[in-house]
């Protein structure tokens, strides 16, 4: 896995071994391409399947244009990524964030402030991401990359204090 | 000791002005690249309707089915050469062309004796 800064030095993305491209370009292509939004539509049940294709058209059209505002604008990633966890509160440096649209999210790692990792994104039509097999993919390559961080000297805020306070008990 | 930001900047491995420019090109672009994905869709709907594979639309049309793989993605910038025989092979109207073609035919049916002043009169309106 390679991380690319993508915007304004500030957002980055993973790019996985077995992609071309990083995965905010991924879900770009994927939710602009007529051929896997209406398989993506057959698949999962959708009667109007034209409507859907062009609702998700257009918030991915939505999110183009958030990505190039927030870049000229320099406006704060946390105008558009929140915490995975609805109930999360106070800092938390490895927070698992999502970005949503309607239909669309993109799951990112805050490593700090106004500084996000995109780790994927999916079309979520389900209210648990452990409902839909992709949304549950997605969970998973956030709990993964996490752990790339982690392994790499990239501490969560609780871990790190803590083991501070470990250390100076044992002083 | 280095900071959370600092330690993340030494893992990341380039910088990807790629991404910003799709961006900003594909939000430029927006205008005709709604009308080919609308395309696209009619196309893969019309497929299906007819009960044809993106093969064979490749064969009817003499164009690789990479290209046709191409085109029903939906951000192709499609040429009238390809529009008007996307149209003629699978018979969906794609071009206002199609709308005065089957007026012509109609009229043909309703007044065979008078096709060339009907289609001119088709034509004008």
């Amino acid at each position: 896995m390679k991380i690319v800064s993508i915007f304004a030095e500030k957002l980055y993305a993973c790019q996985y071994k077995e992609e071309t491209h990083n995965e905010f370009e991924r879900l770009m292509y994927l939710w602009t391409d007529a051929v896997y939004l209406r398989e993506y539509a057959n698949q999962n049940g959708i009667e109007d399947k034209r409507r859907f294709v062009n609702e998700i058209r257009q918030d991915a059209e939505y999110i183009e244009n958030l990505m190039a505002t927030m870049t000229q604008r320099n406006q704060p990633l946390e105008s558009f990524f929140k915490p995975l966890n609805n109930l999360e509160s106070g800092v938390k440096v490895l927070s698992l964030q999502k970005g949503r649209r309607y239909k669309l999210r993109i799951y990112a790692i805050k490593i700090d402030k106004d500084l996000c990792v995109i780790t994927g994104g999916a079309i979520k039509l389900v209210f648990k991401m452990s409902d839909h097999p992709d949304t549950q993919r997605e969970k998973d390559k956030l709990e993964t990359a996490k752990a790339f961080f982690k392994r790499n000297g990239i501490f969560d805020n609780d871990s790190f204090y803590e083991l501070l306070n470990e250390n100076d008990e044992n002083e | 000791m280095k900071t959370n930001r600092e330690k993340f900047l030494a893992l990341v491995s380039e910088v990807d002005n790629k991404t910003e420019e799709q961006n900003n090109w594909r939000i430029a672009n927006r205008a005709w690249l709604r009308v080919s994905f609308d395309i696209a869709f009619d196309i893969l709907e019309r497929l299906d309707d007819l009960g044809w594979t993106q093969k064979a639309l490749a064969q009817k049309m003499g164009v690789s089915p990479q290209y046709v793989n191409k085109m029903v993605r939906g951000s192709e910038n499609f040429t009238l050469e390809t529009l008007l025989k996307l149209q003629t092979i699978l018979d969906m109207p794609i071009l206002a062309s199609y709308a005065k073609e089957k007026n012509k035919v109609q009229f043909t049916a309703v007044y065979p004796n008078n096709v060339e002043n009907m289609s001119i009169a088709a034509e004008s309106e």
